[in-house]
């Protein structure tokens, strides 16, 4: 089974490579990594946030061309009732 | 100071900097278990990196149980990412002829990269899984059921690893 020499050497070895650590600046560089994993999550969250407002931006759209067409049936009632307008081309 | 496992629940509720408390209290000792099976701390971080991107995307997919402890969790992970790395080494020597050296980025800490570099020499020999369990029972220092679970197999399968481990360290000793 265990043999004195072998665990006596590796415990040896052991002890050895215990001051081995990661380099200065590593915790960083791994948080990096994560923080570039995490981005696609946080497109996906702005997708949906922007979904919560799709129907507040078509109701703003109905709004706009509603308006657009009352100003536009206007403004054609206006020029119809002017006989002084004329185009030049 | 979170606990491992309350900083990886505060990660599994969107925390996303409680990670960093993981990361800074595991990644010395994670690239040590990395360097003493790779025999490289370059190569050891790099295994490290990847794997706690993998531990991060499995904490927010809540694929992490908790059946084991969070260091536990995290050894298999590095583990089994250092196995990789030494197979991929192992079939590109083969078709590159390069051997595998320790590596030595100039860091103050000599001794030690000469230990691991004879660490390596002496376990070149063996197979990686032999290799893996002799170097967390006796270097690591962990208990039979711990590696047996960090190793995904039964503990007889352990010993039996460290067995050959060691008859065939023998061996090589008395040949030498």
């Amino acid at each position: 089974m265990s043999d004195p020499n072998i665990d006596e050497r590796l415990a040896a070895l052991s002890a050895r490579t215990a001051p081995l650590r990661a380099r200065p600046g590593f915790a960083d560089r791994v948080m990096l990594a994560v923080e570039a994993e995490h981005a696609p999550a946080f497109g996906v969250a702005l997708w949906r946030s922007a979904l919560r407002l799709a129907p507040l931006a078509a109701l703003a759209a109905v709004a706009a061309v509603v308006w657009a067409v009352t100003t536009s049936d206007a403004t054609s009632a206006m020029l119809a009732a002017a006989d002084t307008t004329e185009f030049e081309w | 100071m979170d606990t491992l496992e309350e900083a990886a629940a505060r990660v599994r509720r969107g925390d996303t900097a409680a990670f960093q408390s993981i990361v800074t209290s595991t990644s010395d000792s994670l690239v040590r278990l990395s360097a003493r099976i790779l025999g490289n701390v370059s190569d050891a971080e790099d295994v490290v990196q990847e794997s706690m991107v993998k531990a991060y995307r499995a904490l927010v997919a809540e694929q992490f149980d908790g059946r084991s402890s969070v260091k536990t969790w995290l050894y298999r992970i590095v583990t089994h990412g250092s196995i990789d790395a030494l197979r991929k080494r192992r079939r590109e020597r083969t078709t590159s002829d390069e051997g595998i050296e320790a590596g030595w980025d100039g860091l103050a800490l000599a001794e030690a990269r000469l230990a691991l570099q004879e660490l390596t020499d002496w376990l070149a020999a063996l197979p990686e899984e032999q290799r893996v369990a002799i170097v967390l029972k006796s270097v690591e220092g962990l208990s039979t059921p711990e590696i047996a679970e960090i190793l995904e197999c039964s503990e007889g399968a352990v010993e039996q690893r460290l067995v050959r481990a060691r008859a065939t360290l023998r061996q090589k000793r008395s040949g030498s």
